[in-house]
């Protein structure tokens, strides 16, 4: 549990993108990807404070079923690097930093504080979702990055997604985007 | 000598329809060339003479809406040629010569009331819309019903119904539904705590509603109902009716034993991390199924809906799930208190769906086999168990616009690759809801006893106990009419 406090306090330093060499396994080299990853947003241009909104697909390039879970405690979202046009990592948002912290750390029960001395891991539901090769989720996705990183100071930034491949344990990039802020 | 008595030999026609104004021919002789036109009876409110001559008078009558049927009166009177008058055989002019002739008043050809789609707003303002009275609508299941009677502007009435007051098969009218809650307005009641108007709605001159309502099911796909409004005009037995068929289609089954989705259950087991809960676990869980190789429930649609229109571009099939009273039991030292889950909606309306698939979807239920102390420690866990049940309704929204909208989508809980969580959005649609077509009740039991001691039947030191509850059958799909309902949601215990 220490070492996962340590961990988050990695991340609120550093940006997801920082800490993610130190919270996984170094990639294999050569590794075949099991997905393809492509993002996407409908306006290269915005104003300084306006969402910066992108979409992420994510394409069953294998020969095997992907699988998707949601259920019970938190999970790491996906990745981004964000640089701006010095090629400098742009900082997360304290939103950003606690979103990214998610799966991290062990969440307060809510019986602590109860006569109850152990808090119980997680339960309930596990939703699994199978991909079927050359099938791709999240072409409705859409999220907004300014929530996550300080997209305040007009320039350009590139955005770039990456997410851990559990079969070829290794991080599996997407194409990068550039976004141009203005006052 | 005097001039001739008028002569009436003919009216044409001679039965006048109440509510209308007629134009009619008398036709005779000695009319003269300034007769005159006079109809008595109940009901005829005007009378005039368009043109004449000696042997032919064209005219108009008018017979009021609630007129009874009778017989009217008509008189022609004679003032001579030339507007003289007569010369009588005694001398004394300027007397007038009267001839009659009967025309019956026939209500047996009043104006029907029309009747058009929409709930009107108010003063009969949708009574300019396409008459659907006497056609066959071809309606689905979940679309809003609404319809208005028109009858003639400016006419009061003493009564009026539609037939039948209930609309025949099953009905609701609403059902309200998010993560926060699902409730079903009943026609005539409701569990939402504002009762909604009952009976036929209906203005004071010259429309009538039929209150709003939506069919659940279709009575068996390709079954008609006919709803039938009928009124009185004000003081008489006037009356006019005016009918409308539906034809209510919905999916249909193509599952066995005729159902609409199949459940293929899993295995409830110990598995280990990088195993359980899809592969994410990082503890052994105590689970059914372990949503990466091993679902602990399977769902599929067999089922075939209709095709659009009646049914909406976006139309889809959903899921929405209930569950409890669950409960967790653990054995540590120090002690963890039991984890109760109460009954309600399991973590999100609808039940979460990939995009684009919303035809399957699956839950492996189960509990993490660890525990922690005050500091977030771990502490010791000898023993963990879980008594889980579920209820999975699959239901069928047509996704129809509703007035003003030009398209629409229904309500979907979807997984979105970048948060990695479920996003709930509620429909748009405004012109239908969601219908259920059947359900299945599953659960599983399992108890698990770490022995410290590697287990092949697990790859843990966990071991599932023999005195768990059997092994998961395949649940029974039945098909149903009845809505979930829930006032709570059980979160997910993270």
């Amino acid at each position: 549990m220490r070492g996962q406090l340590i961990l988050a306090l990695l991340l609120a330093l550093f940006g997801s993108a920082g800490a993610r060499a130190a919270r996984e396994p170094k990639t294999r080299a050569n590794a075949k990807p099991a997905f393809k990853i492509t993002i996407s947003t409908p306006t290269t241009t915005v104003k300084a404070g306006s969402p910066v909104v992108v979409s992420a697909r994510i394409e069953n390039i294998s020969d095997r079923d992907m699988n998707f879970v949601v259920g019970p405690g938190p999970r790491k979202p996906m990745g981004f690097i964000v640089l701006d046009s010095d090629g400098r990592p742009v900082p997360q948002t304290p939103n950003g930093i606690k979103f990214y912290s998610r799966g991290t750390q062990k969440q307060p029960s809510a019986k602590q504080g109860s006569a109850a001395k152990g808090i119980p891991g997680e339960a309930g539901s596990v939703i699994g979702f199978t991909v079927k090769p050359g099938k791709t989720i999240g072409e409705k996705s859409q999220d907004d990055l300014s929530k996550w990183w300080d997209f305040s100071k007009p320039g350009k930034y590139t955005i770039q997604a990456e997410d851990w491949d559990r079969a070829s344990k290794s991080f599996v990039k997407s194409n990068t985007i550039t976004l141009t802020v203005t006052p | 000598m005097g001039d001739p008595t008028p002569v009436i030999t003919g009216v044409n026609p001679n039965n006048w329809p109440a509510g209308a104004q007629t134009s009619f021919t008398i036709t005779g002789s000695g009319f003269g060339t300034a007769p005159t036109l006079s109809v008595t009876g109940n009901g005829v409110t005007g009378s005039a003479i368009t043109s004449s001559t000696d042997t032919q008078i064209n005219a108009t009558v008018t017979i009021a809406a609630n007129a009874p049927s009778g017989i009217a009166t008509i008189t022609v009177t004679s003032t001579g040629y030339l507007g003289s008058g007569f010369v009588s055989t005694g001398g004394s002019g300027g007397s007038t010569n009267s001839a009659t002739a009967n025309a019956s008043i026939s209500t047996t050809q009043g104006v029907n009331p029309t009747i058009v789609w929409g709930p009107d707003s108010g003063g009969g303002a949708n009574c300019g819309g396409t008459n659907i009275a006497g056609t066959q609508q071809n309606v689905v299941v979940g679309q809003q019903i609404a319809f208005t009677a028109c009858f003639p502007q400016g006419e009061t009435i003493t009564s009026e119904m539609w037939s039948p007051t209930v609309p025949p098969g099953t009905v609701v009218s609403g059902y309200n539904a998010s993560t926060a809650g699902g409730c079903v307005v009943s026609f005539g009641q409701t569990t939402c705590g504002t009762p909604p108007s009952t009976g036929v709605v209906c203005g004071t001159s010259s429309y009538c509603d039929f209150p709003m309502f939506y069919w659940v099911d279709t009575g068996g796909n390709g079954q008609t109902f006919t709803i039938t409004y009928q009124y009185t005009l004000n003081g008489t037995n006037y009356t006019g009716s005016a009918p409308v068929t539906f034809n209510v289609t919905g999916p249909t089954p193509t599952g066995p034993n005729g159902t609409f989705f199949t459940a293929t259950s899993g295995t409830v087991n110990v598995w280990p991390a990088g195993v359980a809960k899809g592969g994410s676990a990082v503890n052994p869980w105590l689970e059914f199924g372990n949503a990466l190789n091993n679902n602990g429930m399977s769902l599929q649609v067999t089922a075939t809906p209709p095709n659009a229109p009646p049914a909406g571009a976006y139309a889809s099939f959903q899921w929405v799930q209930l569950i409890g009273p669950n409960k967790q039991q653990y054995v540590t030292n120090p002690a963890t208190p039991n984890g109760t889950m109460g009954t309600g909606l399991d973590n999100w309306y609808p039940y979460p769906t990939l995009q684009g698939d919303p035809d399957q979807v699956s839950d492996s239920p189960g509990l993490e086999l660890i525990a922690y102390d005050m500091s977030h420690s771990i502490i010791p866990i000898g023993e963990g168990a879980e008594v889980f049940s579920a209820t999975m309704y699959l239901m069928w929204d047509p996704a129809l616009p509703g007035p003003g909208q030009q398209s629409c989508h229904p309500a979907s809980s979807i997984y979105d690759p970048i948060s990695k969580t479920v996003t709930p959005t509620a429909s748009t649609c405004t012109g239908s809801i969601p219908v259920p077509l059947a359900y299945a009740s599953w659960g599983f039991g399992g108890d698990a006893i770490n022995t410290l001691q590697t287990q092949q039947s697990t790859n843990t030191t966990w071991l599932l106990q023999p005195c768990s509850a059997p092994q998961p059958s395949t649940p029974t799909v039945q098909s149903t009419t009845a809505y979930p309902t829930w006032t709570n949601t059980v979160q997910n215990q993270n």
